[in-house]
């Protein structure tokens, strides 16, 4: 009936060993940045094409082909509905193909990037980001206490079903009702292991001054040869974004 | 097997053992909200598990879990404890006797119009019992009630379920807390192993088959441990002897 | 090493005091446990030891703790941190990254220790609790017992001299409750303080060289643990082990606190 922990698997990055894997997180995420923003420079379709054949080997290295297979399918729906309203605002086959095929890109860039990274080195790469020590710290606790509280979650949800408890399924405001004695303990529950959570943390010196760093990521080849690729990238999509209008295939304003 | 009202049976096993499914197939929750594969039947004063609902069997079986806090929502404790009544259908004349009856068993009826989250462990735990107990089930099952609470309130505990049973209540524990279990005398204990009964039989029988039980990763009550080692190194038949 | 001189503490918001006049002197290399009901005020006792008491909770302080020297009002919980190390009762609420490793890297990490001093104490606290298979988990695939042996390594990586604990096995199975004794026994035997608050008495009576009897706030017994033990301590909230109750009843003499000293006992 309930699976909060299928809820996980958003947030699962299924680390798989690959090369990609293997890269620095910095480069990963430096990776990840280029193709969400490349295709933001321009309608493109020659762009958002070029974008979407330069992640091909990305996809490989990383072994992500069923991964990307699964989230495009997951967005069929949006795909569809974005191909439909463009084509209606614009009257336009080509920028509507544009449009879905940018988001096409983003979809894959996250796909290889979740794929390719375990929550920690996301984590890592934030902090050396200098995103400010509560948020990446936010992110990481949160990622920590997620399995945590949808045990408990399951937990609650089976001591108020041995009260006889069920959550109605018909109108609103009683299906809201009905969800009261699921939601409250589970407030309650995560209040409290924040709290408890607040002065182990204070009590291991947490917040006391500046942190230094138990995990480092060497550089390798790969890396070096991976920020190569993604400056070749930069420079043929760039200029494929500054193309004149009068060339082919350019969408018309 | 089988569990009958007026008695107290405990339930003890070492992790992994499939105590804690065992309750949960007792009041529905297996099969309906654990999804799986289920071989056999649970019947319930002739209900089947697999076709009456977790509302239905709630009014036959309560099934008490560890921690109370999963539990509360409420404004007051009186409020609590009427919602499992209120859930399963209970006649709404009916549900102010019961809840009364309840937090009298448990010794918290001067406290009703505290909120639940006010009380101490050991009440917190009673409560927890009470919001269950309201129910009027024909069995109370407890999944390792002793956790976390202290002396006092492990005591209590003991004379609160010996009072059920005395009422007629079916009373099943399921703890790892070997030395309180002993003090509990159940009617008969049942040892799991692996998912399967091991044993089962009287206290005296189960607790006295020292090698059995640490086999089966289990301490047997310390009073046991050091009768079978007096009578192995001296042969004495009794503690009186030495 | 930590002195208590008449201290009484009320929580803000509460109206009675949580612990009344407490004077107590804890010397260097003791194993001391602290029984008594549960609101009797034993977790207060703990939390003034490290300084969250006062500064991370607030409410009316009596009378001063020293810790080495420093006064807890004073010092704060950072500094106080390097010389206490608390860990608490429920083993998921102190663990806070993804991975074994890096957990008990963490207070390191606060303290601002460099990566190579970082690793050494990491496999030195991971080797002392024996948990060096466990060193690349993701944390949160590890049992109750296991994530506490991993709350009390990530303490121990930061060295104190003096590891207070909350009731640390309360939530725990006896298998894993008696592998912590174990590791606090050693530890302790190599010169740490230990401190714990317990219920569960088989298990820590014989390990520790004096017990405290907290009851509604004061402390009502400070010495020989075999002393109140067999001295019927019912009335203050706690119950003696099974071993003082079986010897009790059979008139064994020596007070012995475990199965062997009852044998040694009674053959003599």
């Amino acid at each position: 009936m309930f699976d909060p922990l299928g809820m996980l698997e958003i947030f699962r990055t299924g680390y798989a060993e690959s090369v990609y894997a293997r890269l620095n997180p910095l480069v990963k995420f430096i990776l990840f940045a280029v193709f969400i923003i490349l295709p933001l420079l321009s309608t493109n379709l020659l762009l958002q094409l070029f974008s979407m054949l330069a992640q091909i080997p990305l996809i490989m290295m990383s072994r992500s082909g069923r991964r990307v297979v699964r989230s495009l399918r997951a967005s069929m729906f949006f795909i569809l509905i974005i191909i439909l309203l463009n084509y209606i605002a614009t009257n336009s086959i080509i920028f509507s193909l544009s449009m879905v095929v940018r988001l096409l890109v983003m979809i894959i860039a996250s796909a290889i990037f979740m794929n390719g990274s375990n929550p920690s080195e996301i984590g890592d790469v934030l902090s050396k980001l200098r995103v400010p020590t509560s948020i990446t710290f936010s992110f990481i606790v949160a990622l920590r206490f997620i399995p945590v509280l949808a045990d408990d979650f399951m937990n609650i949800v089976a001591s108020q079903a041995s009260r006889g408890h069920e959550v109605e399924r018909s109108g609103f405001i009683r299906r809201a009702k009905s969800l009261l004695p699921l939601l409250i303990p589970l407030i309650v529950i995560a209040i409290r292991r924040a709290q408890q959570l607040a002065e182990a943390l204070e009590s291991r010196c947490f917040g006391s001054g500046k942190r230094t760093s138990y995990i480092s990521y060497g550089v390798s080849f790969s890396d070096f040869l991976a920020l190569i690729y993604a400056i070749i990238v930069i420079i043929v999509g760039v200029s494929l974004a500054t193309l004149p209008p009068s060339f082919p295939l350019l969408p018309f304003r | 097997m089988e569990f009958r009202v007026g008695k107290i049976y405990g339930i003890i096993g070492p992790n992994g053992s499939g105590k804690s499914t065992l309750l949960r197939m007792m009041n529905g929750l297996i099969p309906h909200f654990y999804r799986g594969e289920m071989v056999g039947r649970v019947l319930v004063d002739g209900l089947d598990t697999r076709e009456a609902s977790v509302a239905q069997l709630a009014r036959k079986v309560g099934l008490v879990f560890q921690n109370p806090e999963h539990m509360f929502f409420s404004e007051s404790i009186e409020e609590e404890v009427s919602f499992g009544p209120r859930s399963v259908g209970m006649e709404e004349n009916e549900i102010g006797d019961s809840v009364r009856w309840s937090l009298e068993e448990v010794g918290l009826w001067e406290l009703r119009r505290r909120g639940p989250w006010s009380l101490s462990g050991g009440e917190m735990k009673r409560l927890s019992i009470a919001c269950v107990l309201s129910m009027r089930p024909t069995f109370l099952a407890l999944d390792e009630p002793t956790i976390g609470q202290d002396a006092i309130s492990k005591d209590s505990l003991i004379s609160l379920l010996r009072n059920l049973r005395g009422e007629g209540k079916g009373i099943i524990v399921v703890t790892h807390d070997i030395e309180w279990l002993e003090e509990l005398d159940p009617d008969e204990v049942i040892v799991l192993s692996k998912g399967s009964i091991y044993k089962r039989g009287p206290p005296e029988d189960i607790f006295s088959d020292i090698r059995g039980l640490v086999m089966s990763q289990l301490m047997p009550p310390v009073s046991y441990i050091i009768e079978d080692l007096l009578r192995r190194c001296l042969n004495v038949r009794s503690v009186r002897d030495a | 090493m930590i002195e208590f001189e008449g201290v009484s503490f009320r929580y803000e918001g509460s109206e009675s005091y949580a612990i009344r006049d407490v004077n107590l002197e804890i010397r260097r290399g003791d194993f001391l446990l602290i029984a008594g009901m549960s609101g009797s005020g034993k977790s207060t006792l703990l939390r003034m030891m490290n300084g969250l008491i006062p500064h991370f909770y607030r409410g009316e302080m009596v009378g001063r703790v020293l810790v080495d020297g420093l006064d807890t009002r004073e010092a704060s919980v950072a500094q106080l941190a390097r010389k206490v190390g608390l860990v608490f009762q429920n083993p998921d609420n102190q663990i806070v990254t993804l991975r074994v490793d890096r957990e008990v890297a963490f207070g390191l990490e606060n303290l601002g220790v460099s990566r190579e001093e970082m690793i050494s104490r990491v496999n030195y606290a991971l080797s002392k609790l024996k948990i060096e298979h466990l060193g690349r988990r993701p944390t949160y695939e590890l049992s109750g017992g296991e994530k506490q042996l991993v709350a009390i390594a990530s303490v121990i990586a930061m060295k104190p001299e003096i590891l207070v604990l909350d009731e640390p096995t309360s939530e725990l199975d006896p298998f894993s409750a008696a592998r912590i004794v174990k590791i606090l026994r050693e530890l302790n035997r190599e010169g740490i303080t230990v401190i714990v608050a317990e219920h569960r008495l088989d298990l820590f009576a014989p390990p520790s060289n004096r017990l405290l009897v907290v009851h509604e706030g004061r402390i009502k017994f400070d010495g020989d643990p075999r002393e109140v033990l067999y001295d019927d301590p019912y009335p203050l909230g706690v119950k003696s082990p099974g071993v003082v109750k079986f010897a009790k009843t059979h008139g064994v003499r020596g007070k012995p606190l475990t199965v062997g000293e009852l044998l040694r006992a009674i053959v003599g």
